[in-house]
């Protein structure tokens, strides 16, 4: 009964501190209904988008690393694509993002690795914030190596061989004990924070949470898949399954997606979120159910991604 | 008053056992190192020379499927690439430009370190 009791004391604890609101997170109308707790917890909070202020004349302006064109970054090109990849469900779907100097594809970001002096393409992730990019866990730490501090190269609307946004590197990598712990899958989410603040140019992705099911909500994909030699492509498609913990979809993605936000579109004044709105992080191709998937964005996860800005 | 300080002290315990996910980062502490599998090999064309920037890519053939994180691993200069994945039994396929070659399977368990060869036509 004791232990009951605590157990109570201890969640009524964790959800106050959860519950407050973090600076700039906008709350769904059902948020302000004090006293009704169903629609509390089954609401929408989120934070909207951000277009940002487009490409600027001088990207070191913003803490930002000039980078030439014709940059040589490890990677290749399918003319096609169709070379068998599993997490590309039936025919291969992407559409090429070209140019790659407006929201939201500035706010995608290459993430490179260099690993014995060769720089080669690693990870996608998306701005979430002036300095910070969220990702997949495994795009910032490994269970065998640790963390991949030193080695990460961040490229935000990278497009081919231009960089209109030059490039940063990282101040600090983050993730959750979940996974660099514990090696869940479903807590396989992470990001950097940036020594530039090139997300004031690019703009930054939004982001919601709700525990209702998001079972039919459309979700795109944008990223840089590691067949396309560093170029942005995307493809929509919609949640096949909701866990609470994970989401399920058969977005054509390929090696290098992970990290990509799985967003969707709301109209402008949505509550919680408008604009391109985050609903998990991609990070796995097909599994045992028949769907790539990625951890998907709870409340807890949106309060501590939000204090890492 | 002291039952309920003990009672609160045993359900902050109870949470943390049960795992959550408190952010970490590299500058922190660095967590336990967690035994994964490594597969690893050199990808080559049909002349036995290494190829660089070949896509490298696995599936789990387990059932249920292990999730295969969907990292870009592209094979180096001297042709070799690494991956660190959950144990378990996988087939490994290497894809450059319009090329994919044969798929290789192999068995990777915890803490091994399995060499896969891989060719492109």
């Amino acid at each position: 009964m004791a232990f009951a009791g605590a157990l109570l004391a201890t969640v009524g604890l964790v959800s106050t501190a959860s519950a407050s609101t973090p600076e700039g997170v906008e709350l769904g109308s059902s948020d302000t209904e004090a006293g009704v707790t169903a629609a509390r917890h089954s609401g929408l909070r989120g934070v909207s988008a951000y277009e940002g202020t487009g490409v600027p004349a001088d990207v070191t302006a913003y803490g930002a690393q000039r980078v030439p064109a014709g940059h040589r970054i490890r990677g290749y090109a399918t003319p096609t694509g169709d070379v068998g990849i599993q997490s590309i469900i039936g025919a291969d779907n992407r559409v090429r993002v070209n140019p790659t100097t407006s929201f939201p594809a500035g706010a995608t970001v290459l993430i490179t690795r260099t690993v014995d002096g060769v720089e080669r393409q690693h990870c996608t992730g998306w701005m979430f914030g002036a300095s910070l990019v969220l990702t997949a866990g495994h795009c910032v730490y490994n269970q065998t190596s640790g963390w991949y501090t030193g080695q990460l190269k961040f490229y935000p609307g990278a497009n081919g061989t231009t960089y209109p946004y030059g490039s940063c590197t990282a101040a600090t990598l983050r993730s959750n004990t979940g996974w660099t712990t514990d090696g869940s899958a479903d807590a396989d989410y992470g990001g950097a924070t940036l020594n530039c603040s090139v997300g004031n140019t690019t703009g930054w992705y939004g982001a919601y949470w709700t525990t209702a099911s998001l079972n039919g909500t459309s979700t795109t994909i944008q990223g840089y898949p590691g067949d396309k030699a560093q170029q942005q492509w995307t493809h929509t498609d919609q949640v096949r399954e909701s866990g609470s913990l994970r989401l399920y979809y058969d977005n054509d993605t390929v090696g290098g997606n992970s990290g990509s936000s799985v967003h969707t579109v709301r109209a402008s004044g949505s509550s919680g979120c408008s604009g391109r709105c985050s609903l998990a992080f991609h990070a796995y191709g097909v599994g045992s159910n028949g769907h790539n998937s990625g951890p998907r964005i709870t409340e807890s996860r949106f309060n501590l991604v939000i204090g890492w800005r | 008053m002291r039952r309920a300080h003990l009672a609160l002290l045993i359900g902050v315990l109870a949470l943390g056992a049960c795992g959550g996910e408190s952010p970490t980062s590299d500058a922190g502490t660095p967590p336990p190192v967690t035994a994964q599998a490594t597969v690893t090999g050199v990808v080559t064309d049909s002349a036995g020379r290494p190829v660089t920037g070949a896509l490298v890519q696995p599936k789990s053939l387990d059932d249920p499927a292990h999730p295969v994180p969907e990292l870009a691993v592209l094979s180096g200069p001297d042709g070799r690439y690494a991956w660190h994945l959950a144990a378990g039994r996988y087939e490994f396929t290497a894809t450059k430009d319009d090329r994919a070659g044969t798929p290789a399977e192999v068995t990777a368990a915890v803490g091994g370190v399995e060499q896969l060869d891989l060719r492109l036509p």
